[in-house]
Parts: structure tokens; sequence; C-alpha cells
């Protein structure tokens, strides 16, 4: 009967489960791919800025000179083009949305600086061949050949590394102040 | 002659989920004319290709609307992938069709609703939503996203599909399609659904052809006509059948969309049964330089892409033809002469997306 087509859908509603999630007593399950935000592993961040450049909604901003990394969570469109541009592809999005808030806030994330390294000397290894003083642009190491002595001055020292790369006798390894 | 009077319909409507004004002439209870108004949801999409190169254009295209998203970024990437020549790896343009396939099933669902929903029928509404509902969480499987997917770029798409997830996504058509077998019989042979649908807003064949409708609303007046057929993507591997009807009326149109329904979860299927593995993207080097119309169907219908490039980073002219433009000539033919209480229906029987129209 035309009139009763809809009877075998009314019963089994009836006598079913809620389709509905009973949220937020059982909470909600996203998918492994669910674009929820955009996540930074900061210490493999090299603040090129390529992100800020090609976000479409431009949320994120790149400071060199403050070694910050920062994103306006709620101007992003998390459309996940800057994980697609990242050279390090230390962004990714992950699932979880991005809470509200009463104001527009934005998230900055601080790349941390790191410890200063000072060269090091292995005395069973080195032949005080000087190679790493002549290659010192700051002159802050002496050696003398004759004292068998190696000294460095850490006032002077820039941290380049190029007495590391210049000892003959891998000598000289970079290493941070403990 | 009776006296007229001037009702204004819209922006603010409980059918309408997005702003459309009609200034509805009437004679009594029946319309004389109607006189749109369009313009409340402009953003100035298309000039942001100023301002944006034309990889970020896809993001920006692909928000132009939340239920046709997926095929505007489609087409918007075909158009310059046309200009650049470059050749969309089979397995890339199989995803893409299969996206726009489910794209498809959830706007029809989400259009059935709001019909239901029209015509005061609720508890069928919900069923509708219910069903795509699932569509959505396959979305959300898939590409991370529910409404807008970002998954296509210029030269293919960004994110595979594994087999658990065609398996996951074959159960939840399959799902559908049993499920829709039922609530079809509500939508076509219930005597309510009837007495709101059959009859109303009639527009001929030759009417439809002369105002330059588009889509399931000129398949239903009997224009055999559907841009899938011109084999862009992956279509042209497929089989299919253009669904008609040749009467033109509001439950034609309900007809013809349950229709496409069924088709595209067959062709969702045919695509999951013959989907090459490979590459999803192809590199691209340079920037565009010439222009490219690009065509394809939309839910609501034909959809036109152009894209016009100089040479640098940034295009120089894009420009969408959304279905729902041109579909607003029919839509106010078939508004002549009708009861006042049948112009909400009538009106969601074109499936209107504003926010496309007016980008």
């Amino acid at each position: 009967m035309a009139l009763m087509n809809f009877k075998s859908t009314v019963l089994k509603n009836l006598f079913s489960k809620p389709v509905t999630r009973n949220y937020p007593a059982e909470p909600a399950v996203y998918p492994e791919r669910s674009r929820g935000h955009v996540e930074i592993t900061i210490e493999d961040c090299i603040l090129c800025g390529l992100c800020a450049m090609n976000c479409p909604s431009r949320a994120i901003k790149v400071d060199r000179a403050g070694s910050t990394w920062s994103i306006d969570r709620f101007d992003c469109i998390q459309c996940g083009y800057c994980t697609e541009k990242c050279p390090k592809k230390c962004l990714h999005i992950v699932p979880g949305y991005q809470e509200p808030m009463a104001e527009k806030a934005v998230a900055t994330y601080d790349k941390p600086v790191e410890a200063k390294k000072y060269p090091k000397m292995d005395a069973d290894n080195c032949v005080y061949c000087t190679l790493c003083a002549k290659k010192c642009p700051k002159e802050a190491i002496t050696v003398d050949r004759a004292s068998k002595t190696w000294e460095l001055n850490k006032d002077v020292c820039v941290s380049c590394g190029l007495c590391e790369s210049s000892c003959p006798k891998k000598a000289i390894s970079m290493q941070a102040e403990a | 002659m009776a006296k007229q009077s001037i009702v204004p319909f819209g922006p603010q409507h409980p059918v309408l989920p997005e702003p459309i004004h009609l200034d509805l002439v009437l004679e009594d209870e029946t319309v004389v004319e109607a006189i749109p108004s369009i313009g409340f949801v402009h953003r100035g999409l298309e000039s942001l290709v100023e301002k944006k190169d034309f990889n970020e254009m896809t993001y920006v295209i692909e928000r132009t609307c939340g239920i046709c998203s997926f095929m505007h970024g489609m087409g918007y990437c075909e158009s310059v992938e046309h200009i650049m020549n470059v050749e969309v790896p089979d397995r890339g343009k199989y995803l893409r069709t299969i996206w726009a396939e489910l794209s498809r099933v959830h706007s029809h669902l989400l259009w059935l609703g709001l019909l239901a929903d029209g015509f005061g029928f609720e508890s069928l509404f919900y069923q509708c939503w219910r069903m795509r509902e699932k569509v959505l969480d396959v979305f959300e499987l898939t590409t991370g996203g529910r409404c807008i997917f970002s998954v296509n770029k210029v030269g293919g798409v960004l994110k595979d599909i594994n087999d658990d997830m065609f398996k996951v996504m074959l159960d939840v058509v399959n799902g559908i399609e049993e499920e829709l077998k039922v609530i079809k019989k509500t939508f076509l042979f219930d005597y309510t659904v009837e007495s709101r649908l059959k009859g109303v807003g009639v527009l001929t064949k030759e009417q439809a052809h002369n105002l330059g409708a588009a889509g399931p609303f000129a398949r239903a007046s009997g224009i055999k006509m559907d841009m899938r057929t011109t084999g862009y993507a992956a279509y042209k591997d497929l089989d299919m059948e253009i669904v008609t009807s040749e009467v033109g009326d509001s439950f034609a149109r309900c007809e013809v969309r349950i229709g496409e329904i069924f088709q595209a979860i067959d062709l969702i299927r045919q695509c999951i049964a013959k989907i090459p593995a490979g590459e999803i993207s192809t590199i691209v080097k340079g920037n565009p330089n010439g222009e490219y119309f690009m065509r394809l169907e939309q839910p609501r219908g034909e959809a036109v892409y152009y894209s016009k490039a100089n040479g640098s980073k940034f295009l120089e002219r894009m420009r969408v033809r959304t279905p729902t433009f041109a579909n607003i000539p029919g839509l106010l033919e078939t508004l002549k002469g009708a009861d006042f209480a049948d112009v909400p229906l009538l009106i969601l029987t074109i499936d209107p997306c504003i926010s496309c129209t007016e980008r």
C-alpha cells in the first residue's frame, strides 16, 4: 500500500540503537589521516620560511632573527600545503581540531638555542702539527710543538669547527660545555 | 486583471541554507513572475589568482563551496594541467574519479534530505542524512577532511587509497545502496510525496534547452547531456548510461537524482575493480602559459573552469561558470504559474548552490 512505504524504516528505527555517538561521554575517534591541526618538530626546523611563503591563508610566520616559528591556528585552513613544501619534513598535520577560544591566539614555538660547542683536543692522537692553529680564523688556538702544549682561548673561539675538519689525526672534536 | 502583490522571498528563509533573494509577483496565490537578485555571498575568490600562485590557488578554488569542493579543485587542476601538457598518471585519474563520484553520492543524498525537509517529511530527511554521514566518514578516512579534502594538486593527487580503505569504501557504498533501495520507495511511491512533487514546476525539453539548463535539472526534462561522457579523468574507461526522464516536473528531478546515486555507486565499484597500480602524481616543472576551458559534471550540472596563464606563477584570469547560475533562468520559468506554497520546493529542485554561483 502506497501509504505504508515508510513502515519498515520506522519499525527498524524503533528497535535499533541510536546511530549517533553519545558524545562527549564516548569520545570521537579520528582516522589517522584526519586533518586536525599543524604540528611542528621545532628541533628539526631550519627556519627557511618556505611554509610561511606558501601558506594560502598566510597563517604561518617565521622569524629568523628571533628563532621562532608561529602559527595563527584560527587562520590556518588545514590544507597541508606547508607540509608539502617543508624541505626538512618537520611539519605534520595530525588529528585533533583546534579548541574554541574567546580570542584569536597565535601559537609560537621557539627554536632551542643549542649550547655553544668548543673544540676539544685528544692528547693521545694529537701530533702537535699546528694545522688547527693555522686554520683558525680567530687565532684562538695556540700550539707549541717543543713543549707539546695545545691551548684554546674560549673567549675568542666562534665554534666554526674548521679546526675539527682540518685535523689530519682526527684528534679534535667539537663538544658542548657541560 | 487581478490585483498583483509582490512578496519578497529570501535572502533569509527556512528552506534556503544560502542567501538568494526573489521578488515574487503574485496574483492571489499564483506566481506570475519572479525577479531574482544574487550577490549576497560574493567573496571575490577568482581575483585571488593575482595574489596566490597557481599551486596555492588549488586550495582557494576548492573552498568555493563546501559540497562540490572536490570537483572544483579537480576542474581547476585539470585546466592548468591541460595548459602545461601534464599527463596525470592513471592511478591519479582513477582516484580523482572515485572521490568525485563519492562527492556526487553525498551531494545528492544531501539534496534528497533537503527536499524531504522542504515538503515536510522530517524523518525521511534524517534517513537521507544518516546515509550521507557514512560517506563523509569515508572521506575523512581517505583524505583527512570531511567536506574540504585538499587532495588535488596540479599533476595528480596527494594521497593514495590502500586496499583496506577500498574495502571500507565498498562496504559503505554497498550499505548505502541497500538502504537507498528501501528509502527510494518512499520518495517514488508514497502518496503524500507524490502529491507534493508530481506535476509541480514542469519544464519542457524545449524550455530547458532554450534557457540553458544544466545537470539533473536539464536531464529530468529529457536533455541527454552529461559531461562525464566526454571522458575526462577515468570516465573514458567506465561504462555509464545517462539517467534521464521525459516528464520535467519536480518528481522527475527527484527520480533522476536517485538514479544518479545508484549510477555513481556503480561507477565507484567499476573504478575500484579497474584501478591500476602505480604513481598518483607527476612532477610539474615551470609555469603555465596559455588558456583552457575545462568542462566537467558537478553534482548540480556542468561546470566550466577557464584558466588563462601568462608564463608567470600567477594566473592572469580564472573563471568558474557554475551549474546553479545556468539553472536560475530555468527556475524562474518553472516558478511562473506555480502555487505560492510550492515556491520553496521549486527553488530546491534546482539544487541551488549559491556560494558556488557567487564565489
